[in-house]
C-alpha cells in the first residue's frame, strides 16, 4: 500500500515541529511504525522520566485510530503492565479528525492527570484511590527506576 | 500534481493569516483541500469522499461528535470553488509572497532565483534540515512513489537542501550567496503554469480546426427549446485560455496566446468562455473527448447547467493553471437553483442474494466476479466515489470513477492476498516456535546441573517486582529462542497488518531479558561462588 499523503505530511510536521516534550520517529523500514518519546512533565509523579512509546498506523488510518503502548514501565491507573493506554481518543472517542500529534498530547496529559475512576489497571488505581500520597510515591520510584536513562 | 506534499506551515510566517485559510480550507479527515466540500449541520465542513467514508462507520461529527447522518449532508459550494481557486494559485502566490520576503538582490541573482523556482514544490528550508537525512530520504521516496517511480539512485540529492547555514558534511550548492537554493533535477517544474502550454509542436497539426459557437449561446440559458444545432468542429481537449479563459482547443493554445491574448487582441475565432461549452451536451463533449479528432458533433442550444454535473459529462477541461473557469462562478452565483444531481441509493446488502446484487453491479457497469462479500465491498465502494462525484463542482467522468474502482479493485485483491500469506506466516511460526521449546526442554534436561540456579534468580526477578509486562513463565533460554525465532519471522512480516504486535512482543521479551541479566550480574557480583549465566544464544 503506497504511504497515504495525510500520513506522510503528518511525519513530517512531528519531525520539524516537534510538541515540547514529544518525540516520533518513524522506523525507516516502516513508515507506519513510530518510536515515540513522552518526557514526564513537571509537577507529576512522571517528572524527570524518559517514556518510550511505540505507535503504529494501521492500513484504515485515520479512520481507525492509531495503536500506542508505553514501552516504559510506568505506574499509573490508566496504563497497564503491557503498556496499554486507557485513553478514549484511542477508542470509542477516536475520530478521524485526530491526529498522532493530538494523541501523543493527549497521553502526555494523562501522565499528569492520573485517572482512577476509569482505571486499566485495577490495583495500581485501588491504591491511588486508598492512599494517593503513597501511590504517588511508588510511580516516583519506577520512574527513577526504569524511566531514567 | 499529487506529487505535491502542501501544508498551511509552508506559508512563512510573517503571512500568519495565510496559513489560517490555507488550513481552513482543508478537510480535517484527509488534510487536504477540500474536495466537494459538504457541510454539517454542526457546520464543520469536509471532503464529500472523506465524510461518506467516516458516516459509513461512525454517525458522529469528526470535528464536534454531534451525532449525525449522511442525510443531514448540504453542498457547500463556495467554499468548494474557494477551495479549488486558492489550490490552484497556490504554488505562484507562494512564491510571490516568498519573494516579496527575500533582499532585494542584484539582476544575477534574480535570474538565479528564477532557475530554482522549483523550491515552490517544498516545505521551507528550516522544516527539511531538522528532518534526519535517512528518515527524509524515506519519506521523499515514499512521496515520490506515489506518482513517479524513482527512475534514478542519486533522488535524494534532487531534493537536498543546499544551504550555507547547514552544517552537515554535505557539499553545499555555491549559486547563490544570499539564499539556500533547492537543487531540483534540471528545470524539472512540472507544476510551473508555463509547463501546461501544450508543446508547440502539436499546435500546428490543428491549426485547422474550426470553432463556430455564435454569441447567442453564451446567453442561451434562458432558452427553452432546443433551436438547430449548430455543427462545429472539435480537435482534441478544449481548455480554458490561461489569459482570457475562452474555450480553445488545447493544441492552439500556443498560437492563440502568442497572436492574441500577449498582444492584448480578442481572438476572433475562440470566443465562447470555457464554461458555456461545458454546459452543453454531454454527448457532444463525450464524442470528442472519446475519439480526440476532428469530428462533426452537434451542440443542442439548451445548455443547462447542471447537465454538466448530473450526468459527470466531462472535464476533459480540467486546465490546472491558475485561470480556472473564473467565468464559470459568476454564471453560478446568481443564478436559479441548482437540482441536486441524482446519488445512488444505499443498498440493503442483507436482503439481496448473489444474483441480484450482480445484476446490480451489472447495471452500473461494474466487475461482477468475486463472492458477496467482495462484490458488497465493491458496490459500497462505488457508491461513496459516485456521490462524492456527485457533490463536486469539478467532476470526474464516469469513465475516471471506473478506473479508480479498477485501482480499488488491484488494492483489494493485493490486500487480500498479503493477510492470507500473514496469516500461513504466523502458523508456520507458532509450530516453529513449539517445535523450538520442547527441543530446548530437552537440552535443557540433559544438562539441567548448570543451571539450576538459574530459574531462582529468575523467579526472584519476577517475583519481587511482580509487574514484567509479561507473566514470566519461560526461562532466559527459552526467551532467547522466542526472540530469535519472532525477529525472523517479523523480518518476513514486515509489511503485514500486525506487524506491530511482532515487534512490540519482541521488545518487551527484549526488556525483559535486559532486566534479568543485569539482575543475574548483580547477583553474580553480589556472590562470587553463583555460576556465570551462559550468553545468550544466538540462534539465527
Ligand atoms: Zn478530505
Ligand atoms: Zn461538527
Ligand atoms: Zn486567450
Amino acid at each position: 500500500m503506497a504511504l497515504p499523503k495525510r500520513i506522510i505530511k503528518e511525519t513530517e510536521r512531528l519531525l520539524a515541529d516537534p510538541a515540547p516534550g514529544i518525540s516520533a520517529i518513524p522506523h525507516e523500514d516502516n513508515l507506519r511504525y513510530f518510536d515515540v518519546i513522552i518526557e514526564g512533565p513537571n509537577q507529576s509523579p512522571f517528572e524527570g522520566g524518559v517514556f518510550k512509546l511505540e505507535l503504529f498506523l494501521p492500513e484504515d488510518y485515520p479512520m481507525a485510530p492509531p495503536k500506542v503502548r508505553f514501552m516504559t514501565k510506568i505506574y499509573h491507573p490508566n496504563i497497564d503492565k503491557l503498556g496499554r493506554i486507557c485513553l478514549d481518543i484511542l477508542k470509542d472517542k477516536w475520530s478521524p479528525a485526530l491526529q498522532i500529534r493530538t494523541v501523543l498530547l493527549s497521553i502526555q496529559a494523562l501522565l499528569s492527570s492520573p485517572n482512577p475512576d476509569d482505571p486499566l489497571a485495577n490495583d495500581v488505581a485501588q491504591h491511588w484511590k486508598e492512599n494517593e500520597n503513597n501511590a504517588i510515591q511508588t510511580a516516583q520510584e519506577w520512574t527513577r527506576k526504569y524511566a531514567t536513562a | 500534481m499529487d506529487f505535491d506534499i502542501t501544508d498551511p506551515s509552508d506559508w512563512p510566517k510573517e503571512f500568519g493569516p495565510l496559513r489560517e485559510i490555507d488550513s481552513h480550507l482543508r478537510c480535517p479527515i484527509c488534510k487536504e483541500y477540500l474536495r466537494a466540500a459538504m457541510m454539517l449541520q454542526c457546520h464543520h465542513n469536509f471532503c464529500s469522499e472523506c465524510i461518506r467514508r467516516h458516516l459509513d462507520k461512525e454517525s458522529t461529527c469528526p470535528a464536534c461528535r454531534v451525532s449525525t447522518s449522511t442525510s443531514q449532508l448540504r453542498r457547500n459550494v463556495s467554499l468548494e470553488e474557494i477551495a479549488n481557486n486558492f489550490g490552484d494559485v497556490r504554488q505562484l502566490l507562494l512564491k510571490t509572497v516568498r519573494e516579496s520576503l527575500e533582499p532585494k538582490s542584484a539582476p544575477a541573482q534574480t535570474l538565479e532565483c528564477a532557475e530554482s523556482m522549483d523550491i515552490d514544490d517544498f516545505t521551507p528550508q528550516q522544516k527539511r534540515r531538522r528532518i534526519s537525512a535517512r528518515v527524509g530520504k524515506a519519506l521523499l521516496s515514499a512521496q515520490r512513489g506515489r506518482t513517479h517511480e524513482s527512475d534514478d539512485n542519486d533522488h535524494d540529492d534532487d531534493f537536498t537542501m543546499h544551504s550555507q547555514e547547514s552544517s552537515s558534511g554535505r557539499k553545499y550548492s555555491t549559486r547563490s550567496s544570499t539564499r539556500p537554493v533547492l537543487r531540483s533535477r534540471g528545470g524539472r517544474s512540472e507544476t510551473t503554469p508555463t509547463e501546461q502550454v501544450p508543446n508547440p509542436q502539436s499546435a500546428s497539426s490543428s491549426q485547422t480546426s474550426s470553432y463556430s459557437l455564435s454569441e447567442e449561446h453564451t446567453s442561451a440559458s434562458e432558452q427553452a427549446s432546443p433551436t438547430p444545432a449548430k455543427e462545429s468542429t472539435f480537435k482534441h481537449t478544449l481548455v480554458a485560455c490561461p489569459v482570457c479563459t475562452m474555450a480553445i482547443p488545447e493544441a492552439n493554445t500556443n498560437s492563440h496566446l502568442d497572436k492574441y491574448c500577449f498582444s492584448g487582441k480578442q481572438d476572433p475565432i475562440y470566443n465562447v468562455a470555457l464554461s458555456v461549452v461545458e454546459t452543453y451536451s454531454p454527448q457532444a463533449i463525450a464524442t470528442y473527448e472519446k475519439d480526440g479528432s476532428s469530428k462533426s458533433v452537434s451542440l443542442p442550444a439548451s445548455p443547462q447547467r447542471n447537465t454538466l454535473r448530473s450526468a459527470f459529462s466531462s472535464s476533459p477541461v480540467r486546465f490546472n493553471g491558475f485561470a480556472q473557469q473564473p467565468s464559470k462562478l459568476g454564471a453560478q452565483s446568481g443564478a436559479a437553483p441548482i437540482p441536486e444531481p441524482k446519488r445512488l441509493p444505499k443498498l440493503t446488502y442483507s436482503v439481496l442474494n448473489d444474483k441480484q446484487l450482480r445484476k446490480k453491479l451489472q447495471e452500473l457497469g461494474l466487475p461482477t466476479h468475486g463472492d458477496k462479500q467482495l462484490m458488497q465491498r465493491r458496490h459500497a465502494e462505488y457508491l461513496t466515489l459516485y456521490n462524492a462525484n456527485c457533490d463536486s463542482t469539478r467532476p470526474q467522468t464516469i469513465a475516471q470513477l471506473h478506473k479508480a474502482m479498477d485501482n480499488w479493485e488491484r488494492t483489494y485483491m493485493r490486500d487480500l492476498n498479503a493477510k492470507d500469506a500473514q496469516r500461513r506466516a504466523q502458523e508456520e511460526q507458532q509450530q516453529k516456535y513449539a517445535q523450538e521449546l520442547a527441543q530446548q526442554k530437552q537440552q535443557e534436561d540433559a544438562a539441567s546441573t548448570d543451571v539450576t540456579n538459574l530459574p531462582s534468580s529468575q523467579s526472584s526477578n519476577s517475583g519481587t517486582t511482580g509487574t514484567g509486562f509479561v507473566p514470566n513463565q519461560a526461562n532466559n533460554n527459552d526467551v532467547n529462542v522466542a526472540i530469535a525465532s519472532q525477529a525472523a519471522q517479523a523480518h518476513k512480516l514486515k509489511n503485514a497488518d500486525n506487524y506491530n504486535d511482532l515487534i512490540a512482543d519482541i521488545r518487551r521479551r527484549q526488556q525483559r531479558e535486559k532486566d534479568a541479566k543485569a539482575k543475574a550480574a548483580l547477583e553474580a557480583n553480589d556472590a562470587a561462588s553463583a555460576p556465570i549465566q551462559p550468553p545468550p544464544q544466538e540462534e539465527l
